[in-house]
């Protein structure tokens, strides 16, 4: 196998392996660009439905890494999604997010109070295709997020490749190199515009 | 530019390491701000006043803390945002700049969307971000197209898809 050969099967077959990750951020873009949050529609109903409230008595550092506490606060709520966020709202309250790509449930706790509030979410479209833009990173700690960045690493190491491995492919077909030059060099310079620009 | 900066946010703690305790913002200037503004105006209409007056006009987003009623107007530049601190009760305005590092500059070009700033530029670089989308899209169908007319791919071809498919679907139930 020469290289032509095989860098045209590793730009077809990484395509066709990562297609549906990638369309995922073609769909979840969209709604981003649009703000198309289906607002309107989901105005008059309730965003957040109360589960349950539990006493908890954990020590909350004024200083030092929150996703420690989170992590046992969730656990002491039986509360096991593999993603969550958490950030102080104030000096007497932590709110943590907890993820999965179908729910959100919600953990307050009332730290003078020593009470936690638990709420899930009402499942919303809009926010479930917005989750396949952001949900899941490396600092999850959890293997399923890691194997999922992962595989996002390996989707954005791919549309390099699919850059570097196009512009090779043009490269060989002399007839398109004036437009493809005029379409390149057009895209850089218009990008380099907006930068300084914007 | 999207694959560059979605894999510096992917990598967030390696990339913030270097950066974690440093300041982040490097004062500009100050200086006494006393231009009346309009009766009843609304935050945004105080910050478009005070970039005009800077010569900053461009995106941004402000927030008024609801105590002291101090103005905190953030300049989206792609290259060089600045915050810029206007304290009503002593007439003064704190311009700072961002410290440039790239993989903040990547995260800014990443999250540069939307047409709700209602600027030309930023509609035009909106629709360019709607164009993006678009040719995802077409890739994704016109690459299954020339994928089928390549009659000894199509085994392998249908093993790469179905891949794709299973090992996504299992991701959106795990996860």
């Amino acid at each position: 196998m020469n290289f032509d050969l095989f860098n045209r099967r590793i730009h077809l077959y990484l395509g066709l392996f990562l297609m549906v990750f990638f369309l995922k951020y073609a769909v979840s873009g969209f709604l981003y660009n649009h703000n198309l949050g289906l607002n309107e529609y989901y105005k008059d109903k309730p965003q957040w439905t109360k589960l349950f409230e539990l006493t908890c008595k954990r020590p909350v550092p004024d200083n030092g890494d929150l996703r420690l506490v989170a992590a046992q606060i969730l656990k002491d709520a039986g509360i096991e999604n593999s993603s969550f966020g958490v950030y102080r709202a104030g000096k007497k309250q932590l709110n943590i997010n907890s993820h999965s790509f179908f729910s959100t449930t919600r953990v307050v706790y009332f730290i003078d109070r020593n009470l936690l509030l638990v709420e899930d979410k009402n499942f919303r479209w809009d926010h479930f295709i917005h989750k396949f833009h952001w949900l899941g990173r490396y600092q999850q700690d959890s293997f399923i997020c890691d194997a999922w960045a992962f595989m996002l690493d390996l989707l954005f190491i791919s549309i390099i490749i699919w850059v570097l491995s196009g512009i090779y492919m043009w490269w060989k077909i002399r007839k398109t190199r004036l437009w493809g030059a005029i379409a390149l060099g057009g895209g850089v310079v218009s990008f380099l515009f907006f930068v300084f620009l914007l | 530019m999207y694959a560059a900066s979605a894999i510096v946010m992917n990598h967030r703690d390696f990339f913030d390491a270097p950066y974690r305790g440093r300041p982040q913002w490097i004062k500009e200037t100050e200086k006494l701000y006393s231009d009346p503004f309009p009766p009843g105006a609304s935050h945004k209409i105080m910050a478009e006043q005070i970039l005009a007056s800077l010569d900053l006009e461009g995106a941004f987003n402000v927030q008024q803390n609801r105590d002291n009623k101090v103005l905190t107007i953030h300049r989206n530049d792609l290259i060089s945002p600045r915050r810029i601190t206007y304290d009503p009760q002593n007439n003064k305005l704190l311009i700072e700049r961002h410290k440039f590092r790239f993989s903040m500059f990547l995260r800014r070009l990443h999250h540069r969307r939307g047409y709700h700033q209602n600027r030309l530029p930023d509609d035009i670089w909106a629709f360019s971000v709607d164009l993006v989308i678009f040719s995802m899209s077409f890739w994704v169908f016109s690459g299954l197209l020339l994928w089928w007319k390549v009659k000894p791919s199509r085994r392998l071809g249908w093993i790469s898809v179905l891949g794709g498919i299973i090992l996504f679907v299992f991701f959106i139930i795990a996860i």
